[in-house]
């Protein structure tokens, strides 16, 4: 047979990350086990993978690292079968990796603009791989403003916190964390939902691309709140989670309309949803 | 049903090499000089199918005693095959879940591995060959669409299902024209005709005193390929049945105009009154998975692992997009939530999605989802009612 | 020209509609080859309504999911009727939910013979009513060996169990069409755990149909509808009347009967037979 699209190749779990309070998100720093894999792989923020145990399956992730990290990065809730075993594992572990899938965030469109990034709660990973991409000094002239508005339950839900109060400092990007109860807690410093937060920094649409992940419920309060501030719907780009098994669009599972999330996204510009059933 | 490799007597008294039955090889259009249909009596006909049996799996529809019904087995020889009265779909009914389950198993091994061997994962031997006979032209058309959808898209994002097309290029499709339809037939709705030869390697007509056997691709040619020549009396009378055929389905749909009014559907601000349709339309379904997984384009999979004392393999089964959990994230969100969105998604589908996926409608008239839904659903009247309720 | 039953469903549906008795009638209107589940909501409809002996579906499976509409009329059969008990003794449904036409039957047809569940039927006519149409139907009555004939022995009734299942495509058809298999998420779609495979290799069929045929203990009615839908012509009543055989011979109950009845697998009693706990 010819390279076949469903199997997975070997990495190994280097590092494991508790990321929050509950300890049910975790990150897996991942390495390849084959110098050719490595070699091999190429991938643009905003793709995801597979990860694969097996005898127990596999899920879709998006990954959370830059390309320019060493290692990839994977930041995983405890929800179902899978992720229950994934959490599991130690470093050392070895376990299978397919992919990258997917489109992107549309970096030619970002390429001279602004860049608004809403994110809520554990749907952070590939805005971070965004940001950091963008941060990387080679990078960061090509873009203009960028303003970050990312938003958790509570203090102990943010995920990377020591890297967030790093990136507060930059002088070069304006990074709002809020949460929607502060509890008392000295940092963040904002209280709110990541809609409300989005309408008080109030980016300026003009010349700007929004990317926007989060929560069902986060994403139908966000697009009325970027309409007001003056982003048309082909410049608010969504990032979907939508169920699936295959990531080739093969499966069936991640359709919306006659547009399989797995291919023809995960990526959708608001304007493009507007065409599709509310099926995500 | 015999066992593999049981009475294979027949096959060693052929008069080796002389005929080229071969089996495999390129699905291409068959070449000019290839092309003449030919004719092969009955005898012409079990020789034929004794020599493949000696070679490769051979499929025909026999009647199953437990279901009462006709479906493809695997045979050893050719007096299990009953080709005759299998043109006349209305007496003895449709072919349950194969074709498409020959080629797209409802279970099939994707990886074996060992837990102690974590990341060694082995692929199954390929698939062997064979050769189906009495493929309906519905199925036929099925099988092609399916080649379509698994096949590799240009823009490298969807690779070629390997799986698929393992057992793809090592099936051979030997179709039966439909002399009578059954009244639950409607291919000629949807593109087809009950003597299309769209997916298939030859085309079988019976002239009820020997088969007409048109040959379509390479492969199928190399079936024929010496056999006598048939006549232009033998011709006329293919023509005369399958204009017959033809007139017998009198279901049409303007299946243009179908996309049309299900594509404004699509648009997620003001589908309000066509929500109403789809819930007044999918009230008597259940939601069970009869229609999808005897719908021959249907093709939605899940993927499993199992593991039993130390051996495991990972699996795809067939799934239903029909079933709450086909969509359900594991957060519990479930993007469609509602049985009336299930219903449509299928309907969608059939007459709108796959045509902007793959340029092709995904429905070939087969009539499988009409006679099995338990609660009498008929697609026929499902797109009558769109085509009435909806705005163009 | 309708048949009389057919003219009084219609005449009482479009009464029931119009006086906002109901704001829905579930019956059945003519399909193609059988009837098929109909859901009336305007008078003028009523006359779509049907009653003869394609009218095979339990109609008592849709029910939870249109009470919440308001008062649902519903056309029943004995069977039909039984399942509406079940309902209100599982609390799935409260009896001023319906507004029960009752109608005796003589069977129901399957590719134009009698269905195998109405050749054993001994409740043809409603348990439970508003209103009962037309004469009362005669039960054919006939006991009939559960699967695997009862004589057999365990070893062939073990064969003839493995023979059917494996057959079994997992398209549930069967639990669809149950007015009994209610439940939100089934045992075999859980996946934390997953008690059953999803593949269709014989031990996941076996455990999946073991399973159901055992939660339907007590609570089968015997009306044949999962036989019926089955794309693949599992003898599910067989497997289902051996249960319910079972449970008449152990707590001598019969599902479906009487409203204020519990189902036995819900109660406990002292006197109950547990020689089977060591």
């Amino acid at each position: 047979m010819t390279a076949n699209p469903y199997r997975p190749i070997p990495v190994r779990i280097e590092q494991v990350t508790i990321e929050n309070e509950a300890r049910d998100l975790k990150s897996f720093e991942l390495s390849f086990v084959n110098e050719e894999h490595r070699k091999g792989w190429h991938f643009v923020p905003g793709q995801f993978a597979f990860l694969s145990i097996a005898g127990v399956g596999e899920a879709p992730f998006g990954i959370a690292s830059a390309p320019s990290e060493p290692l990839l990065r994977f930041t995983v809730k405890r929800i179902g079968t899978f992720t229950t075993a994934l959490h599991e594992l130690d470093r050392g572990s070895i376990i299978g990796l397919r992919g990258p899938y997917g489109n992107s965030y549309p970096w030619d469109l970002m390429t001279g603009r602004d860049v608004v990034i809403v994110s809520g709660g554990f749907s952070f990973t590939t805005l971070r791989a965004t940001l950091v991409h963008i941060l990387q000094p080679e990078n960061r002239p090509g873009f203009g403003d960028v303003t970050v508005i990312y938003g958790a339950r509570s203090p102990g839900e943010l995920l990377y916190k020591e890297e967030l109060k790093e990136l507060e400092k930059r002088p070069d990007l304006r990074l709002v964390i809020c949460v929607d109860r502060l509890n008392g807690a000295d940092w963040p410093k904002t209280e709110g939902l990541v809609p409300n937060v989005l309408r008080q920094v109030a980016p300026a649409a003009t010349n700007a691309v929004a990317l926007v992940c989060g929560p069902p419920v986060m994403i139908r309060f966000t697009h009325p709140v970027l309409k007001e501030l003056g982003f048309s719907p082909d410049r608010v780009f969504l990032s979907l989670e939508n169920r699936m098994k295959c990531g080739i669009g093969k499966c069936g599972h991640c359709n919306i309309g006659p547009k399989f999330v797995c291919k023809d996204g995960p990526v959708f510009s608001y304007q493009e949803l507007l065409t599709l059933p509310q099926e995500y | 049903m015999k066992a593999k490799g049981e009475r294979r007597k027949t096959a060693g008294g052929m008069r080796k090499g002389s005929r080229r039955s071969a089996v495999g090889g390129q699905r291409k259009a068959v070449s000019s000089e290839r092309s003449a249909p030919r004719i092969l009596t009955r005898a012409e006909f079990d020789r034929l199918i004794d020599e493949l049996v000696a070679k490769c799996a051979v499929y025909a529809p026999v009647a199953v005693e437990e279901t009462g019904k006709l479906e493809f087995r695997r045979i050893g020889s050719s007096s299990e095959v009953k080709l005759e009265g299998l043109a006349d779909v209305g007496v003895v009914g449709q072919l349950g879940l194969r074709p498409k389950e020959l080629l797209f198993p409802q279970c099939e091994v994707l990886f074996h591995f060992s837990p102690s061997e974590p990341g060694r994962m082995v692929e199954p031997e390929p698939p062997q060959e064979q050769v189906l006979f009495g493929v309906r032209p519905c199925d036929g058309a099925a099988v092609a669409f399916l080649d379509r959808f698994f096949s590799g898209r240009s823009d490298s994002s969807a690779p070629s299902d390997i799986y698929y097309r393992a057992r793809r290029e090592r099936t051979t499709l030997v179709g039966l024209a439909c002399n009578r339809p059954a009244d639950t037939c409607f291919c000629r709705a949807v593109g087809g005709s009950p003597s299309g030869t769209t997916g298939l390697d030859l085309l079988l007509t019976d002239l009820s005193d020997g088969f007409l056997a048109e040959p379509v691709t390479e492969k199928g040619a190399a079936l024929v390929a010496d056999m006598p020549v048939a006549s232009q009396a033998d011709m006329e009378k293919k023509q005369r049945l399958a204009e017959n055929a033809g007139q017998a389905i009198t279901t049409t749909i303007d299946t243009a105009s179908l996309k049309r009014r299900l594509d404004r559907t699509l648009v997620s601000e003001g589908s309000g009154p066509a929500d109403a349709v789809w819930q007044a339309l999918s009230l008597p379904c259940v939601n069970c998975g009869v229609c999808t997984f005897l719908c021959p384009t249907c093709r939605c999979f899940d993927v499993t692992d199992e593991e039993f004392r130390g051996r495991g393999r990972r699996m795809r089964v067939w799934d239903s997009c029909q079933f709450t959990l086909y969509s359900r994230h594991a957060s519990g969100h479930n993007p469609r939530a509602t049985p009336h969105s299930r219903f449509r998604n299928r309907v969608m589908d059939k007459f709108s999605y796959t045509v902007a996926m793959v340029g092709e409608l995904s429905c070939v008239g087969c009539g499988r989802c009409i006679s099995a839904c338990p609660n009498g659903i008929d697609i026929r009247e499902t797109v009558e009612t769109l085509l009435k309720m909806l705005p163009e | 020209m309708p048949n009389d039953v057919t003219a009084v469903i219609q005449r009482r549906a479009r009464e029931l509609l119009s006086s906002g008795q109901v704001v829905m009638l579930l019956g059945y209107r003519p399909g193609r080859s059988s009837a098929q589940p109909a859901f009336i909501t305007r008078p003028e409809d009523a006359s779509l309504l049907v009653f003869d002996q394609s009218c095979g579906p339990n109609l008592a499976a849709f029910l939870p999911k249109v009470k919440h509409l308001g008062r649902i009329g519903v056309v029943a059969k004995g069977c039909d009727s039984r399942s509406i008990v079940l309902l209100l003794q599982e609390h799935q449904l409260r009896r001023e939910d319906v507004f029960i036409l009752g109608v005796g039957c003589n069977g129901v047809l399957q590719d134009s013979r009698l269905s195998d569940s109405c050749q054993t039927c001994q409740f043809p006519n409603p348990v439970i009513y508003d209103e009962l149409i037309g004469e009362p139907a005669a039960a054919s009555g006939q006991l009939k060996a559960a699967g695997g004939q009862q004589s057999a022995d365990s070893g062939q009734r073990w064969q003839w169990f493995k023979n059917e299942v494996s057959r079994c495509i997992r398209c549930y058809a069967c639990r669809q069409v149950c007015p009994s298999c209610y439940c939100p998420i089934c045992f075999v779609d859980t996946t934390m755990p997953s008690w059953v495979g999803r593949t269709t290799r014989l031990s996941d069929n076996m455990l999946f149909h073991i399973i159901r045929a055992l939660h339907m203990a007590g609570r089968c009615v015997e009306c044949g509808a999962c036989s019926r839908a089955c794309p693949m012509a599992i003898d599910l009543m067989s497997l289902n009347r051996k249960v319910s055989q079972i449970v008449k011979e152990r707590f001598g109950h019969i599902a479906g009967l009487r409203a204020e009845e519990k189902p036995p697998l819900t109660v406990f009693d002292p006197d109950d037979r547990q020689e089977f706990i060591i």
